[in-house]
């Protein structure tokens, strides 16, 4: 079985793909391949909430030694809608300790990231807690990077009680989160220190 | 003679005494009458209710619409505004019960409204369509034309307020941001944005125009000259988030209040200040974090709704 590329590469080689203008095989090839990558949906919007602070540190360790609540580490890449890792992005995070609070005075918390170059963040945390307002534990961002649109979303937990083992049916319970995809699976590490990973990239709009 | 002042001493005394009013579903907004002599208050269930604010009975209720919300409520002039998913605002009369005007709506529900000069404005803000929270302000005038639509920040509207001379639009939004426009034509005047670190929840401008004043998260109460729009000062003390607060008609006092923690019904307090001084006059307490504090006309009673099932009132002059 041929790759794509491969495959690709034998039309160029038997004249089926030929440039309108003078181009070489390998930069054809890059150019069809770009225009064939699929399209990514921007991450959708959730609410910016009445908590979000300015200025936050640049400061990937949340959680301190002897914090109460279950550690997690949440990461993931930056893209445009073309699938490209968008550089110079900002992401601001913030959310509830275990017990459902909020630090309105310090930045227990709550972070601004300078994404890298490579596109990653990553944040070591706690799962957040629940409260009365939005009992859905979930994690705030508001995402910034030049020439794209500024995204204010959130990210949720399947392993969440309030989605009662079933996120496909009761996402949408008590109009907290409005969007499936916003609601991440969970990976469970054993060995060492119990700790929970969920992946959330990004996907910005151009501005 | 004598004896005469000396009982209606004793009746003053005797009408002015702290006291509470019973609902019988959990109050989240009041405001007082235009004459002082009644009280209405937002009630869970989607009511209206009036009370007679000396004996504490019930004057009148007011069925909201069920596919409205309830989004500007000042006190003593009568008046509230509701809006609904459609993006349309209502504003209405509750002491004549009339339904004074509705401007059309635009695409998105209206989070936040503010009524300016006595009802010949009306200023909402709704989220932008599509896969934003952008948010866009509007200003309506007495023939409920629209006068103009100004980007207002992203995340949504916290508050709003227009000035008692109906000049400037002032709006706080969730971005910690707060903008003031001029009412008559959108420009934007002033975007205080470094100097607030977290989002204001509540805004007023002071009677006589001179100052905005806003507070929230981080519970200190800031007061920005409208000449200059330079923050002037401000008042901290207030243990509590300010959600609510409220600046007496002659401008003399101000009183705020509002929650520590969203999770659970808390004891907090309301704090009334001398605007003049600065200095805190009463700390009253409230079993219950505060949504709303409501001076009287004649700065005689301050007035709380505190999500429960009762409406305090203090005597504070």
């Amino acid at each position: 079985m041929k790759t794509r590329r491969e495959m690709l590469e034998q039309c160029i080689v038997r004249g089926w793909l030929v440039a309108g203008v003078p181009m070489a095989a390998t930069q054809l090839l890059a150019f069809w391949q770009e225009g064939e990558k699929k399209a990514l949906k921007p991450t959708p919007s959730e609410v910016l909430g009445p908590f979000f602070k300015k200025d936050a540190p640049n400061n990937s360790t949340l959680r301190k030694p002897g914090d109460a609540g279950f550690p997690l580490r949440v990461s993931g890449k930056v893209y445009n809608t073309r699938g490209d890792v968008v550089e110079g992005a900002r992401v601001d995070l913030w959310q509830a300790d275990h017990a459902g609070k909020y630090d309105v005075v310090g930045f227990r918390y709550r972070a601004k990231l300078v994404v890298p170059a490579a596109g990653d963040y990553a944040v070591e945390t706690i799962m957040p807690g629940h409260y009365d307002d939005r009992p859905a534990q979930h994690i705030h961002y508001l995402i910034t990077a030049p020439g794209h649109k500024t995204l204010v979303t959130q990210v949720y937990f399947a392993t969440d009680p309030f989605f009662e083992g079933d996120p496909d049916k009761n996402y949408k319970k008590r109009g907290i989160a409005e969007n499936r995809e916003l609601v991440r699976p969970v990976t469970l590490y054993e060995t060492g220190t119990p700790r929970a990973a969920v992946n959330f990239d990004i996907v910005l709009e151009k501005a | 003679m004598r004896s005469a002042i000396f009982l209606a001493a004793i009746a003053t005394v005797a009408t002015a005494q702290d006291r509470t009013i019973s609902s019988e579903s959990d109050v989240r907004a009041v405001a007082f009458s235009k004459n002082g002599e009644s009280l209405v208050g937002l009630c869970e269930g989607g009511k209206l209710r009036v009370w007679d604010v000396r004996s504490g009975s019930v004057r009148k209720t007011i069925e909201l619409r069920k596919d409205e919300r309830l989004s500007d409520l000042p006190s003593g002039t009568g008046l509230y505004a509701m809006s609904g998913d459609d993006g349309s605002i209502a504003l209405l009369d509750w002491e004549s019960g009339a339904a004074l005007r509705r401007v059309p709506g635009v695409k998105g529900r209206v989070r936040d409204v503010a009524i300016g000069n006595g009802g010949q404005m009306l200023a909402g803000s709704s989220r932008v369509a599509g896969n934003s929270r952008d948010e866009t302000m509007r200003l309506f005038d007495a023939s409920g034309k629209m006068r103009f639509a100004v980007p207002a920040g992203i995340g949504g509207t916290s508050s709003a307020a227009i000035s008692p001379d109906g000049s400037i639009l002032a709006a706080g939004s969730w971005d910690t941001n707060v903008r003031v426009w001029s009412a008559r034509n959108g420009e934007l005047l002033r975007l205080i944005d470094n100097e607030l670190p977290v989002a204001m929840f509540a805004l007023a401008f002071t009677p006589d125009g001179k100052s905005l004043v806003t507070a929230g998260v981080d519970r200190t109460v800031y007061f920005w000259n409208t000449a200059t729009w330079k923050l002037e000062r401000t008042l901290t003390g207030q243990p509590e988030m300010i959600a609510s607060l409220a600046i007496s008609a002659d401008g003399r006092m101000l009183a705020a209040g509002g929650f520590n923690d969203i999770t659970e019904k808390h004891p907090v307090s309301i704090l009334l200040w001398d605007v003049a001084s600065g200095k805190e006059i009463r700390r009253l307490p409230s079993p219950h974090q505060v949504s709303s504090v409501a001076f009287s006309p004649d700065g005689k009673w301050l007035a709380a709704a505190s999500g429960d099932k009762t409406v305090r009132l203090w005597s504070v002059r």
